[in-house]
């Protein structure tokens, strides 16, 4: 596992700035939630961080080592994504052993593998169905071995639970900070669920227009937000405007 | 979906309409089955007999045995050809942002538009130009006919496999780039198995509108390399008798067949 680091992450598009001046570090073994309402560019980051846009301006560095220039494919990030993105003509299996291919491991080591991740996701005895013959949950637990097989840099989690049902979701979101925490991931999750993201994280970056309200601690943004927009987006409470 | 108080009168209407739907679609080609069965000459209602007279017959007559594979050649080969170029200017469409897009669509497309014949004339016409710039011969060689099916194939192709990736998951893809794939294996590895449908019914597609085609092949077919339709339409310059209608149902068998075991590979209500 490696630690991430962004300085001055920006990006435009045409006109209007999606991410603006961006900086934020994420230790070894940390889970850090990227938490705001739709717009407000934490996708955006999420997709720079792996790879998958190209940053207007700033750098982001995994390890102290500059990878912003460097193509997804050589990042090693593990992510899963919003629609789970499996591929459909693959088995369970294969989806997940797909990246170890690509890491040209033989047949036999691949196989151990690609077990270990299905048992770890629980999900062992269905390994040879294709992802149509899975329900919602199982294929995101595919997904979700699928990216920690490859042992990553990175895991990044892009809101992995919002086409979960309301029971479901609050069971996974235990489990995956469990497995994060058991594996010591380095972990950067991306969601607008506040409940998800006091839940699961060590720390909250809210952010709002492209722009960073405030980076803390569940309690510290709970206790102490910095804004009305900071209380009332993660506290849920009444605000009462008054003057000095 | 019927949101009547009565559903049972809403099911039976929609019953019946596609019961007649299905009716006008199938009549013809129910008649010409039928009728290749009729031991008349002429065709009359009630048959006198029913024979396979004709079906021999069909058979005898040398021009429509070599008609029949001189059509699969050419439909084979059209398709072959046609489908890629199809492929990757669909791709072209649908991935990359280049300057007159829209006109190059619409461009693939309009072979579509334009009468058969119109076309099969102005190739006509274009091919005496080109043999005479070329000194070579072009019209009534096979490279020349299959050269014109080609344009019978890239609409559909065009059609079918953009489809096929407007509705692709680009997720994926980067799910793939994500685990380490390089652009071209994330092509070889996830993007063309997810168009395999688009592309396969694409193929059978552009096999069919070649193998039935008459009115663009009738001016470019030359001696000994007449198309099954040409030489049907040949016949039936002379003669009327269910001959046609044998020959015809062997056609449609053909088909058939295609249609049922294309389907088995790729579901066609899916794509189409």
């Amino acid at each position: 596992m490696a630690s991430l680091s962004i300085e001055k992450l920006t990006k435009r598009f045409g006109v209007s700035t999606a991410v603006e001046d961006l900086d934020l570090s994420v230790r070894e073994g940390e889970l850090v939630a990227l938490l705001g309402p739709s717009g407000c560019g934490k996708t955006t980051t999420l997709r720079m961080v792996a790879g998958f846009l190209p940053p207007s301006s700033g750098r982001v560095l995994f390890d102290r080592e500059d990878v912003t220039h460097l193509p997804a494919h050589k990042r090693s990030t593990g992510m899963v994504f919003q629609s789970y993105a499996l591929f459909p003509h693959m088995t369970a299996a294969q989806n997940v052993g797909f990246g170890l291919e690509m890491r040209a491991l033989n047949a036999a080591e691949r196989n151990t593998k690609v077990e270990e991740a299905l048992k770890l996701v629980r999900l062992s005895h269905l390994g040879s169905r294709l992802p149509r013959e899975l329900s919602g949950g199982q294929q995101q637990r595919v997904a979700l071995a699928r990216a920690l097989v490859i042992n990553p840099k990175l895991f990044l989690l892009d809101e992995p639970l919002s086409n979960l049902d309301a029971k479901l979701r609050a069971e996974v979101r235990i489990e995956i900070r469990a497995l994060q925490q058991r594996l010591g991931l380095t972990t950067l999750l991306v969601t607008h669920d506040r409940e998800e993201a006091l839940t699961m994280a060590d720390r909250l970056v809210v952010m709002e227009g492209g722009r960073v309200r405030q980076i803390g601690s569940p309690r510290e943004l709970y206790d102490e937000p910095q804004d009305a927009f900071v209380a009332d987006f993660v506290g849920g409470c009444n605000i009462l405007s008054g003057r000095r | 979906m019927f949101v009547t108080g009565r559903p049972s009168l809403g099911r039976g209407l929609m019953r019946t309409s596609v019961a007649i739907a299905y009716l006008i679609i199938f009549a013809p080609v129910l008649m010409i089955v039928v009728t290749s069965f009729f031991a008349q000459q002429i065709v009359s209602f009630p048959p006198t007999a029913l024979t396979l007279h004709w079906y021999n017959n069909a058979w005898q007559k040398p021009e429509f045995l070599r008609g029949l594979i001189t059509s699969l050649q050419v439909a084979l080969l059209a398709a072959c050809i046609g489908v890629p170029i199809g492929t990757a200017a669909a791709l072209a469409i649908v991935r990359s942002n280049f300057p007159g897009r829209n006109a190059i669509s619409s461009l693939l497309l309009a072979p579509l538009a334009v009468p058969g014949v119109v076309a099969g004339s102005g190739l006509y016409m274009f091919y005496v130009l080109a043999e005479n710039v070329l000194d070579r011969d072009i019209k009534a060689t096979t490279q020349g006919l299959v050269a014109a099916h080609v344009l019978l194939t890239i609409p559909w192709t065009v059609r079918l496999v953009v489809a096929s990736l407007q509705g692709l998951d680009r997720a994926a893809e980067e799910a793939a780039a994500n685990l380490g794939a390089n652009p071209f294996t994330v092509f070889r590895r996830i993007t063309l198995p997810m168009m395999r449908p688009g592309i396969v019914a694409a193929a059978m597609f552009s096999f069919i509108q070649s193998f039935e085609n008459l009115d663009l092949s009738l001016l470019l077919v030359g001696p000994g390399r007449i198309t099954l339709p040409v030489a049907m339409l040949n016949y039936l310059e002379f003669r009327i008798d269910p001959t046609l209608a044998a020959v015809a149902t062997l056609q449609i068998l053909i088909v058939g067949t295609l249609m049922v075991v294309t389907d088995r590979f790729v579901k066609l209500s899916r794509v189409v």
